[in-house]
């Protein structure tokens, strides 16, 4: 392709990679999955090799899982796993997951009843290691119970909402829902339009309940917020009167506390200046 | 692999497989998405590898003004049996360097479905185009030994399609002239993972490589010309002509 300076120039295509032909790479970034001797030592007397579950919550991203982490996640909830998707010497990571570059997500039950799981994601899993992320969460937690529901919580920036109507005009942060055939109730919010697209680990995990014809349902909240702040995380709370969370929610005074010690968590890394 | 959709085992055997690769201005992919929605074609399974990027969203067939949910996902596989044709649609690309682990699947689960013929469908970047391709129709075909046999002579006289050029020289031709059929490669610029597919395939399956030249824009009349041709071939849907 020749440009207005005479030069040749290699075009680039939307779709396709030429370059992608060069090299091949043997190796794959996979995630794995590591499990509590408790939950091990239930495994081995179960037949399936698979924990029951009904409900499953997996919030991806810092506005979902600040979300989560202020108002599901009580006391009655202890770390059963975690998923490891590689750490490399400058990742942090902290075990009380009050950082927010947290790259190991921590798979939590409920004490009470033992079938309810939920599962924080704060940072990106890339699109490359979210098939074996969602395979290794799935290996030891079942999807057969006809009672399974489950809910995946993400966020997007509003730069990447594509509609007819300006985006200023629909007052973000505002939801979106996809859900599988076999959910039967209906969301909250209106279903995400064409041609707005969800990619990566949410889809992913979608794509999996999609095709195991379970009960499931997608959340994505856009913001146009750069930095986490509550009224994104805000955005979630209706959620709590909706199939499933309203049979995990239980009323939590301490929710605003946490929610603004999360922000501050968030500020910490986000200012340049003074 | 291939999940069919409410697990009900599927048989594929003699149907005839379309297959869009992913290539330059998607052309490829839109062809697909034509047929499948005139036909009306059922989602008869999903195709699930670690070679593509995930992606969801609701019914890219829906009526503008439908208000349910239907998930669609990266990659679907639909069918018409009143057709006798099986399309693959992908809608998201490969990861980076995975897209032979891919093709290497692909073309096992090809073989393994029995179709009784491949379309693959591609398109080629036009500015990589010899002199003599510049003008004229903008398709062209790549036939395997078998189906030259059974349709190349149709190919040639009766839809007067155009075999694609072989390069002389590779990648960059010296002349830009078109070699004779047997010498030289085939060179598909922009094409995805069809070339590679088509070589893998073409000893043992019936397969046929159909591709447009075109840029990146508005691809839609590319498309809808790709559609077009393979229809008259295949005689998917008829098209009545209104007496006037």
């Amino acid at each position: 392709m020749a440009s207005y300076f005479g030069e040749i120039l290699q075009s680039s295509s939307r779709a396709v990679d030429d370059d992608d032909d060069d090299f091949e790479t043997e190796e794959i970034a996979t995630t794995s999955v590591r499990w509590s001797p408790m939950v091990k030592a239930e495994l081995l007397k179960i037949p399936e090799k698979k924990l029951p579950c009904q409900i499953l919550i997996v919030a991806i991203g810092p506005a979902a899982s600040g979300f989560v982490q202020s108002h599901l996640l009580t006391d009655d909830f202890q770390v059963v796993g975690a998923l490891f998707s590689g750490l490399s010497d400058s990742d942090v990571n902290t075990f009380d997951q009050m950082s927010p570059a947290d790259k190991n997500c921590y798979i939590y039950r409920s004490r009470q009843i033992p079938d309810v799981f939920m599962c924080l994601c704060k940072t990106d899993v890339s699109a490359e290691q979210s098939y074996s992320w969602t395979e290794q969460l799935f290996s030891c937690i079942s999807t057969a119970s006809p009672h399974f529901y489950m809910s995946i919580l993400c966020s997007y920036m509003t730069s990447e909402y594509r509609s007819e109507v300006p985006v200023s005009d629909m007052n973000p942060p505002f939801l979106r829902a996809l859900k599988t055939p076999r959910f039967a109730g209906t969301p909250l919010c209106p279903y995400l339009e064409q041609p707005n697209l969800v990619s990566g680990l949410p889809a992913q995990l979608l794509t999996y309940c999609q095709m195991k014809d379970v009960k499931a349902v997608l959340y994505v909240c856009y913001t146009d917020t750069l930095y986490l702040d509550t009224f994104t995380m805000e955005v979630f709370k209706p959620l709590v009167q909706s199939t499933p969370i309203k049979d995990v929610f239980q009323e939590n005074k301490k929710a605003g506390e946490v929610m603004k010690h999360i922000v501050d968590i968030y500020s910490l890394k986000n200012s340049l200046y003074l | 692999m291939f999940v069919p959709r409410d697990n009900k085992p599927i048989d594929f055997k003699g149907f005839t497989l379309i297959y869009p690769a992913l290539s330059v201005g998607n052309v490829a992919q839109l062809m697909a998405d034509l047929l499948i929605s005139t036909m009306t074609m059922h989602k008869v399974g999903y195709i699930q590898h670690p070679s593509l990027i995930p992606l969801v969203g609701n019914d890219p067939y829906a009526h503008p003004s439908a208000t349910t949910c239907k998930v669609v996902t990266c990659c679907e596989v639909y069918d018409s049996v009143e057709h006798n044709v099986v399309i693959v649609q992908q809608r998201s690309p490969f990861i980076k360097g995975r897209r032979n682990a891919y093709k290497k699947w692909l073309a096992q689960w090809i073989r393994e479905c029995g179709f009784s013929k491949v379309v693959i469908a591609t398109s080629s970047s036009a500015d990589e185009r010899l002199d003599t391709q510049i003008t004229g129709p903008q398709f062209r075909f790549v036939a395997s030994d078998k189906i030259e046999a059974d349709y190349g002579e149709m190919f040639r006289n009766f839809y007067e399609w155009d075999e694609l050029e072989r390069r002389q020289t590779f990648p960059a031709p010296s002349v830009l002239e078109a070699g004779d059929r047997g010498q030289g490669q085939l060179y598909i610029p922009g094409g995805g993972i069809a070339m590679a597919l088509f070589n893998d395939l073409c000893s043992d399956t019936p397969v046929v490589l159909l591709l447009m030249f075109c840029s990146e824009g508005d691809n839609i009349p590319e498309a809808i010309e790709l559609t077009n041709r393979i229809n008259r071939w295949l005689g998917l849907i008829l098209f009545h002509v209104s007496e006037s």
